[in-house]
């Protein structure tokens, strides 16, 4: 863990040097995010709060660090390095079973983005032909809502191989089809030359495998501290994704600040396909779901997935998980 | 409107245009032939520069899978837990100046499995090479696209180029090769990766003989930039994110002909400065990159641009010797017009003696020239012809005048003759042809109770004619105051004339001599037509035919004498057979039908009434053609003792 550490204060110190100044009347609490991932278009809201000074308006002192390839943003939260932390559902309930007291402060993305995409000429429009077809799927927590799809669907493919950060496997047909967020990968693919028209496309939410994805993560010690502080937080950060859904090609202006400060290898295009799809699945339509709230319905759905796929033995209840 | 510009302007206007619009077209045409050629040239030459690229490029990439892969068989030989493969990596990055780095990944399984403690990496480190342990960095390589591609491809795979160095500013790719055991189940041992760094890709690309604002760009098999001008393009943008952002659906198709690994040379905007141009793509065959040329148009146009310069200059020069050349020839052509000319303008003042303009050489003007010298003279012979010819009409004109004045001077114009008679009236006109024809009329009174009456027409026309007439009445008078009967007076007169007539000229002539108191008309004819005589009733009939012919041919001829009794209100119309031969345009003779109808419709009509009525009947017959012979009518109208 020594390793991650150094790189931990690295990306921290990287972080302070390159996120946006904050106004310099900045007086707020200090709070420390971390996302789960490099900086990009799925946490727009988070960087338009402190941009727009909406969190200094909530009296907090936000600062965002990126994840990454080979960063644990959990580990940084267990050890008290960061006060919030974005996290998968899935995630967040394997990581609460393995000792770390996780509270969901937010639930941001309500809407699955799950895909299963394959080559048109290879596995064709039907699930069914995925069977004995070589599929690659991400490693991890990501794994469980499309093995419970493709199980429901009795598909039994030839192979399934790890899926890492790339898609590099699928282009190169090494796999005949492979996990894809709607936001990122599926986008991925367009920017390779791929056309829609030459992919079938298997949205696992149509399936009834949809289930809840990014959220915001604070530990049980943090929300007992001060229980004012967390719902600022969550409230700031909420109202930040509204103010990205209201101005998007603003948000996508400072995503573009970030992700170009950080050097992330991506593009303004792509960025704002990811801002225009994350944010379909964070702010509901109509009465779809409540921005911002796990349903329990949901909560209960999720978990009774994971543990067909024998990934949760004991899980907590809604009460506990949201913290009420 | 050109009809008002003369004729040296026209020529150089005309010429000049024409020679302008020759040489606009062949300007214009070696214009679009140089483009088209330069086009081909650049064409050749852009490929010969693209595939020298690529080969460079390939050549290195061989170079680097000939090392990887000699290290991947090596390995899967003599694998085992004790190698030490740490100086046979050392040496081969020593010997292989491409690289930066090498390593042997082992799987992890394979490793557990075997017991293998490190997995060795060298790499570039300044000067020195450094070892390292990829197995003990604690990060897991095995989630790495150099590590799954060729694990799962099972071929050997050229990474995504990446960003490396604390800066992330060092562009690497990796070339990576799957070890397999020769047996066993799990075959799968691990993996030989090469790390190549790709500054010199850049520099390459950089040092191309490009023109201004040439570029040359690499895309990876994604058609993610791996070098390009804009530096912020590298890794980042991609052509597929450049054709969203402009929302350019062929550049998106562009890309797709590119990452497919097609190659070609096609009219391209540059995606940079927005320059019309060329743009040529070509694949490297072995890591499925594309690599590719953009050439500006503005820099062959330039080329095209000056080469029309210069032939349109060489044309305006040629244009502008042209310039007097015409000048001069225009002048030459004009020159002798003008003097001809002012010339003819002399001429036509009547002076044919000024000098004409002496022209050298056989040609057009020349022949002009000739003809107006020859148009001259003609026209001196001309003119005194003409001189001589009206002077002959003067004479012959006079001699007519004196004819007409003496055959008008011998007949009595004086009406009415006897004013003082109330037991007749006498009325005569003349109205002579333009060549006089010698027609005479005459009355007198040789005593009171006696009217002489003559008409005659001598044959022949002009002096002869008004002379002979002059003798014929001169003699007939003589011969009636002798107391002559008619009959007599015509037999004298043609005796006389008949001595002497060497030209055989003779004369027609009726004679009438009227006893006023009784109405006893005696008469003799001399070949001339016979008078009507129109009753005081309205009967109208010509006197009786009576012996005798032309005076004047041979002496001794008889001449008989008739006679009649006019009643008061007769009247006896003589005349010359100029009345009843008055020919009108069509040739058609007056006649005596005609003369006797007029007389019988006018009869109530005073003697001259009745003259004017028949000359305008004549004059309306004619109908405007010229008479040739004299027109004599006389009338006399007998009215008795009152």
């Amino acid at each position: 863990m020594t390793l991650h550490k150094t790189l931990l204060a690295l990306a921290a110190v990287l972080a302070a040097l390159l996120t946006p100044a904050p106004p310099a009347v900045a007086a707020g609490k200090p709070v420390e995010l971390m996302l789960q991932w490099t900086h990009q278009a799925q946490f727009a809201g988070y960087y338009v709060a402190a941009a727009k000074g909406i969190y200094q308006a909530h009296g907090l002192d936000v600062r965002i660090i990126q994840g990454g390839p080979g960063l644990d943003p959990m580990n940084e939260l267990a050890n008290g390095d960061v006060d919030f932390v974005t996290a998968w559902l899935p995630t967040a309930l394997t990581r609460r079973q393995d000792g770390l007291p996780l509270v969901n402060v937010a639930q941001v993305v309500n809407r699955s983005n799950l895909l299963l995409i394959g080559w048109k000429d290879g596995p064709g429009g039907s699930s069914r032909d995925l069977s004995g077809r070589r599929i690659s799927i991400w490693e991890g927590d990501f794994r469980a809502p499309y093995l419970a799809w493709l199980q429901s669907e009795g598909v039994e493919p030839a192979a399934i191989h790890p899926q890492y950060y790339s898609v590099n496997l699928f282009l190169r047909k090494g796999v005949d089809a492979c996990s894809a967020m709607y936001y990122n990968e599926y986008h991925m693919l367009y920017q390779a030359g791929v056309n829609e028209d030459e992919l079938s496309v298997f949205f696992l939410k149509d399936y009834g495998f949809g289930f809840p994805e990014d959220g915001l993560y604070c530990t049980e010690g943090t929300l007992r501290l001060d229980r004012e502080m967390v719902a600022a937080f969550r409230a700031a950060s909420l109202e930040g994704w509204l103010y990205a859904a209201r101005h998007p090609e603003e948000a996508l202006d400072i995503v573009m600040e970030y992700v170009t400060t950080a050097n992330v290898a991506t593009n303004r295009s792509h960025m704002k396909w990811m801002l225009e799809k994350i944010l379909a699945s964070i702010v509901p339509v109509a009465d779809s779901w409540t921005l911002g709230e796990l349903a329990r319905s949901d909560y209960e759905k999720t978990v009774l997935m994971m543990k067909g796929q024998n990934m949760l033995h004991n899980p907590p209840s809604y009460e506990a998980f949201t913290g009420r | 409107m050109f009809h008002n510009i003369s004729i040296r302007w026209r020529l150089f206007a005309f010429v000049l245009a024409a020679a302008g619009i020759i040489l606009a077209v062949v300007i214009g045409y070696g214009y679009l032939e140089a483009r088209e050629l330069l086009e081909e040239e650049l064409e050749a030459k852009a490929w010969q520069l693209s595939n020298a690229t690529a080969n460079k490029i390939v050549t290195v990439e061989k170079a680097v899978a000939k090392v990887a892969g000699g290290l991947a068989a090596t390995v899967a030989v003599h694998s085992g837990p004790q190698t030490d493969y740490y100086p046979l990596l050392e040496r081969l990055l020593a010997e292989t100046e491409e690289l930066s780095g090498i390593a042997i990944a082992w799987d992890p399984g394979y490793r557990q499995r075997g017991g293998i403690a490190v997995s060795p990496a060298v790499h570039r480190e300044g000067n020195r090479i450094e070892r390292s342990d990829l197995s003990a960095s604690g990060a897991n390589y095995t989630v790495t696209d150099w590590y799954a591609l060729p694990r799962n491809l099972l071929r050997p795979s050229w990474s995504e180029p990446y960003a490396t160095g604390s800066g992330g500013d060092s562009l690497m790719v990796t070339y990576s090769v799957p070890l397999s055991a020769k047996t066993g189940n799990n075959s799968f041992l691990g993996v030989v990766k090469c790390d190549v760094s790709l500054e010199w890709l850049r520099e390459l690309l950089m040092a191309l003989p490009l023109e201004k604002n040439g570029y040359a760009f690499l895309l990876s098999r994604n058609g993610t930039y791996v070098a390009h001008p804009q530096n912020n393009f590298i890794l980042k943008e991609n052509i597929f994110s450049r054709a969203e952002e402009q929302d350019n659906a062929l550049l998106r198709k562009l890309g797709r002909e590119m990452v497919k690994g097609r190659s070609g040379f096609i009219r391209y905007d540059s995606i940079v400065s927005d320059e019309k141009g060329w743009l040529l793509y070509q694949p490297i065959p072995s890591t499925g990159w594309v690599l590719g040329v953009f050439f500006p148009q503005e820099a062959m146009s330039a080329k095209v641009a000056e080469l029309s310069r210069k032939e349109a200059a060489i044309g305006l020069l040629g244009f502008l010797l042209l310039l007097p050349v015409m000048l001069l020839i225009a002048r030459s052509i004009t020159r002798p017009l003008l003097q001809l000319d002012k010339a003819a303008r002399i001429l036509a003042t009547g002076d044919l003696d000024a000098p004409l303009p002496e022209l050298r050489g056989k040609n057009e003007v020349a022949r002009l020239a000739d003809s107006f010298t020859t148009m001259r003279d003609e026209l001196k012979v001309h003119l005194a012809m003409l001189e001589q010819t009206a002077a002959n009409r003067e004479r012959i004109e006079s001699e007519l005048r004196i004819a007409r004045d003496i055959q008008m001077g011998l007949v009595p114009k004086t009406f009415p003759p006897f004013p003082s008679r109330r037991d007749f009236e006498l009325f005569a006109v003349m109205t002579p042809a333009r060549q006089v024809g010698g027609d005479l009329y005459d009355f007198f009174m040789p005593d009171d109770d006696h009217l002489c009456i003559a008409i005659g027409d001598v044959s022949g026309k002009g002096v002869p004619a008004a002379l002979f007439m002059a003798v014929t009445r001169t003699m007939l008078r003589a011969f009636l105051h002798n107391g002559d009967s008619p009959g007599e007076a015509l037999r004298h007169l043609n005796d006389d004339l008949a001595q002497n007539n060497d030209y055989c000229m003779f004369v027609t002539v009726f004679c009438l001599v009227v006893h006023l108191p009784s109405g006893t008309c005696r008469f003799a004819n001399g070949g001339h037509n016979l008078p009507c005589i129109i009753r005081a009733g309205g009967d109208i009939c010509f006197l009786p035919k009576t012996q005798g012919a032309a005076l004047g041919v041979m002496e001794g001829l008889q001449v008989a004498e008739n006679e009649i009794v006019l009643a008061p209100g007769d009247t006896v119309f003589l005349y010359t057979d100029g009345v009843t031969e008055a020919m009108n345009l069509q040739g058609e003779l007056f006649g005596d039908n005609r003369m006797t109808a007029e007389l019988s419709r006018q009869r109530a009509l005073s003697c001259t009434g009745l003259l004017g009525a028949v000359t305008e009947a004549v004059a309306a017959h004619a109908d405007g053609a010229e008479q040739s012979d004299d027109i004599t009518m006389v009338a006399f109208r007998y009215f008795g003792q009152r």
